[in-house]
């Protein structure tokens, strides 16, 4: 039954309504349906657009322009589905070379994939005071669900699946603090392109270089072009 | 029992819309201050002929001493204070306090100073919500829930910088509307009614840095965070009674006023002596027995509303009449 592929492709709601009913029945959909490859980039895709939903704020704080607003959102969604093609090849490569533990790609793809599905929600992070911790919650969820779909498609048992993501995310972090820097780098760049001005990410920073653009202590934000 | 369960397929309907409608209105809530923020809607607010750069020498209008905004609780809809028990208030305080300027033109639940029923797209729905407010309809408890999630706007540490910064720059056209001289160093208080208590704690900093001078909370039974800029306000007195569930809402939603966090800035300034605490005794927070309750008696001779205006009056002038508080009888 687990092995069965589907012959007709399968709708993304039909995985997430699957998902939502039983876990394991997500993960089974998304793994035998032909279009899993697709449903795998969908579903990062929707996440990514909802988790850049709910952190707009920071667009709003450097005063980026509706057209922008919306350039940036759709340019940070396709950098949510890069990042994430590139991080679960990294995974992939450390688990069958460094783990000598035999996964598809694809498969594996479209483990992390179901595991996003709670981040669907994400764009709840945009409600005002519970927001924050509203997505930090997700975020947790989603790395929960992440171990559980490890463990069902690595075929090992659970200390070993935790073991596993540690080290998976130990790489990853370490990566990110390496080669991830200039890449990052490169991702800021981008969505300052999207959003056509200098974005500064800490809120904070963004809101103090609008009200006090030239030492004046004004309150509102000025009304020049860019920061 | 299939008509019992229909009737079970209709409330849960109706209980779905209005959870889905709700959670839609506190998603689109922060829009209003971050579209302001971002300039989407232009950078002009419907007060803005009066530019804050643009002050030419005054002198404070004769014969007043005092500066007093009103920040109306989450029932307002417009600039002008609609609701008879707070429009009461405010003209006893004027008679109370004769040399004060009472400014009572600010809607402290949009930056833009806009009234619900003013110009938005909207507003005829504010028009039938203010209507059913007004006879107590159900329906009117919309205007409540619209305000409420402007203040969690406010307090929302991402976003309420941004409201705050709106919120001091409608505070200080309403001064300035008023004849209030900036540099002129006289310190304004700004009464902060329930809801309104996060707006007035959250400008007052940045509404003292533009004025230059001290600005003082009168919180009555309001309810607000452990703002970031606490610190930075001269002094806050929170006039609060000791059965208003609604203030104790307020204490217990915000964990910087739970008194185990004493490293907040609200438990700091309680420490420090910045923040005074008034209790009122056995008031609620609206209608008969509440602060603005003219007919509920401390006395023989004082109400419930004499007692809050004296409270606020001596706050501000140093000089009245300790009235008792009220104690309801088991």
């Amino acid at each position: 039954m687990w092995l069965l592929t589907q012959v007709d492709p399968v709708s993304i709601w039909a995985v997430i309504s699957a998902f939502f009913s039983r876990v394991e029945n997500g993960l089974q959909l998304l793994l035998t349906a032909p279009n899993r490859d697709i449903l795998t980039i969908q579903l990062v895709a929707l996440a990514g657009l909802s988790a850049a939903i709910g952190q707009s704020v920071v667009l709003f704080a450097n005063r980026v322009k509706p057209l922008r607003f919306v350039i940036s959102l759709l340019t940070a969604m396709l950098i949510y589905v890069l990042s994430f093609l590139f991080w679960v090849t990294i995974v992939w490569g450390l688990l069958n070379w460094g783990l000598d533990i035999a996964v598809d790609w694809t498969t594996l793809a479209g483990a992390v994939a179901v595991s996003y599905i709670p981040l669907l929600l994400a764009f709840l992070g945009f409600l005002p005071y519970a927001g924050q911790p509203i997505l930090q919650l997700l975020y947790v969820i989603s790395f929960y669900y992440l171990i559980i779909m490890l463990h069902r498609v690595l075929a090992v048992d659970m200390i070993q699946t935790v073991a596993f993501t540690a080290v998976g995310l130990v790489v990853v972090l370490l990566l990110q603090a390496t080669i991830g820097k200039p890449l990052g780098w490169l991702v800021d760049k981008i969505l300052e392109m999207a959003a056509g001005t200098t974005l500064k990410f800490d809120l904070d920073a963004a809101i103090e270089a609008f009200a006090d653009p030239d030492g004046d202590n004004s309150i509102s934000p000025s009304t020049g072009e860019g920061a | 029992m299939a008509i019992l369960q229909s009737a079970l397929q209709v409330i849960l309907t109706i209980l779905g819309i209005i959870l889905f409608w709700a959670l839609l209105m506190a998603l689109l809530s922060p829009l209003e201050s971050l579209g302001w923020w971002a300039g989407w809607f232009g950078d002009k607010s419907e007060d803005d002929e009066i530019k804050l750069d643009r002050l030419g020498s005054q002198t404070l209008p004769p014969g007043k001493h005092h500066f007093i905004v009103f920040l109306t609780g989450i029932g307002g809809v417009r600039q002008e204070v609609h609701i008879p028990e707070e429009r009461r208030f405010l003209d006893r305080l004027a008679e109370r306090m004769p040399e004060a300027v009472i400014v009572d033109d600010i809607f402290p639940y949009s930056v833009t100073n806009r009234a619900l029923t003013g110009n938005r797209i909207f507003s005829w729905f504010w028009r039938i919500a203010l209507r059913s407010q007004d006879e107590r309809k159900p329906l009117g408890k919309l205007i409540n829930i619209r305000n409420v999630f402007q203040v969690l706007v406010a307090s929302d540490h991402r976003y309420g910088p941004m409201y705050d910064r709106g919120s001091a720059e409608i505070v200080i056209k309403g001064l300035l509307r008023h004849g209030y001289v900036i540099g002129s160093g006289v310190p304004v208080y700004v009464i902060g009614y329930s809801g309104g208590g996060q707006i007035a704690v959250g400008s007052a900093a940045y509404v003292s840095a533009r004025i230059k001078a001290p600005v003082r909370i009168l919180s009555l039974a309001g309810v607000f965070c452990a703002d970031p800029g606490i610190p930075k306000i001269d002094r806050i007195y929170h006039i609060h009674g000791r059965i208003d569930a609604v203030e104790r809402l307020g204490r217990r939603i915000f964990p910087g006023r739970w008194p185990i966090m004493r490293h907040s800035t609200w438990n700091r300034a309680l420490a420090d002596g910045q923040a005074t605490i008034i209790d009122m005794g056995d008031m609620i927070h609206n209608g008969p027995g509440s602060y603005l309750d003219p007919d509920s008696m401390v006395d023989d001779t004082h109400s419930y509303l004499d007692k809050t205006v004296e409270t606020m009056a001596i706050i501000v002038t140093g000089e009245g009449e300790e009235l008792p508080v009220p104690k309801i009888e088991d």
